[in-house]
């Protein structure tokens, strides 16, 4: 069997190689390429979506608190609601207030802070106007009945002496 | 091959490359496999893959020999994993008779391919691309992600390794039993 370098088979077994392969018939099968979906891309995209929602939340409520801590992110809405609880207590909002602006200096302007302070001293003045006459009622009914009972003892010892004194003057007479 | 005509991503280009290649690379892996169930799988699933990476093929290689390149890959693959099953198989049945072949199968499966299938796939795919399909050393090595001096290594190994097994088992100078060859006008490299 002539052979050269080039064709280390020779032409026989070449022909052989040839006439087996074109004997082999491929059965017309459908395309699985069709039943597979569409590229990858196509296939993953609902994840993708997925995920890029999360990642616009997780960037909006770390630009809504300035913390990347997704702890502080459900707790900034409880100290939001946790102050307006204490507002009866007109000693405790100044002392809040004090140290509120030297922790976060930057987060009074964002959340408005201004106007607590304002709304807050409303409240304390107006309990102040009404403990004011509380007292001074109360001292004159205090201290009237003293008098009054010296005087009441007086008016009574007048009435009732005029009467009693009169009987024991007259009874001493 | 049209490398030209194709456009990347194309769903109607790719059924067109479909319908041109899969028969070529059907036959390439039933070289290599020497089993036709196996290389219409492995071919399938070629395609599958090929389709999936289709709009990131890119025209300055020809599409087929791409397509070549998937689907000798997954028939390495497949032929790695039949011999791993083998070994477990051996272990499995140590002191037992071995199985009787299918005497139908061993009748009307060719010689050449069975040769084929014994010698090692990746010289196995130079040869038939070489002599079957008629690339040239260049277009193999694209199609194979090699050197051209790689590919003619394995073609002179795989003449080589092939006419021993065939003569070990079968005689060379016997005339071919298949029908004249019409594929006269195959370009030599």
């Amino acid at each position: 069997m002539p052979r050269t370098e080039d064709d280390p088979l020779g032409p026989a077994l070449v022909r052989r190689l040839r006439g087996e392969l074109d004997s082999i018939r491929p059965r017309s099968s459908s395309p699985r390429y069709l039943s597979q979906g569409g590229p990858v891309r196509l296939r993953i995209a609902p994840a993708v979506l997925a995920v890029s929602l999360v990642a616009i939340l997780a960037l909006s409520l770390f630009a809504a608190t300035g913390s990347p801590n997704p702890v502080v992110w459900s707790e900034r809405v409880v100290t939001v609601i946790h102050p307006n609880d204490a507002n009866p207590s007109p000693t405790a909002t100044p002392e809040e207030h004090r140290g509120a602006p030297a922790a976060t200096p930057s987060q009074e302007d964002n959340h408005h802070s201004s106007p607590e302070p304002s709304e807050r001293p409303e409240p304390t003045e107006q309990p102040e106007p009404t403990e004011q006459p509380e007292p001074t009622d109360r001292p004159e009914p205090a201290e009237s009945p003293e008098p009054t009972a010296s005087q009441s003892g007086d008016g009574s010892g007048d009435r009732s002496g005029s009467g009693s004194s009169g009987g024991h003057d007259s009874s001493s007479d | 091959m049209s490398a030209d005509t194709y456009q990347p991503g194309s769903k109607d280009d790719f059924d067109r490359l479909y319908q041109t290649a899969y028969p070529r690379v059907f036959r390439t892996l039933s070289a290599i496999l020497a089993d036709p169930e196996a290389a219409e799988d492995c071919t399938q699933d070629a395609f599958v893959q090929a389709f999936r990476a289709w709009p990131r093929w890119r025209p300055d290689a020809p599409a087929e020999a791409w397509v070549h390149r998937i689907a000798v890959n997954r028939a390495i693959s497949h032929r790695r994993s039949v011999k791993l099953r083998a070994v477990g198989e051996v272990l499995r049945r140590v002191g037992r008779p071995a199985p009787a072949t299918d005497p139908a199968d061993e009748a009307t499966r060719p010689d050449l391919l069975k040769a084929l299938r014994l010698i090692p796939p990746k010289l196995a795919a130079a040869i038939v691309l070489r002599h079957y399909h008629g690339y040239n050393n260049r277009e193999i090595a694209a199609a194979l992600g090699v050197s051209e001096r790689t590919i003619g290594t394995r073609l002179h190994q795989a003449g080589e390794r092939l006419r021993t097994v065939l003569e070990a088992d079968f005689s060379l100078g016997a005339p071919p039993a298949f029908p004249s060859d019409k594929r006269e006008s195959y370009a030599k490299d």
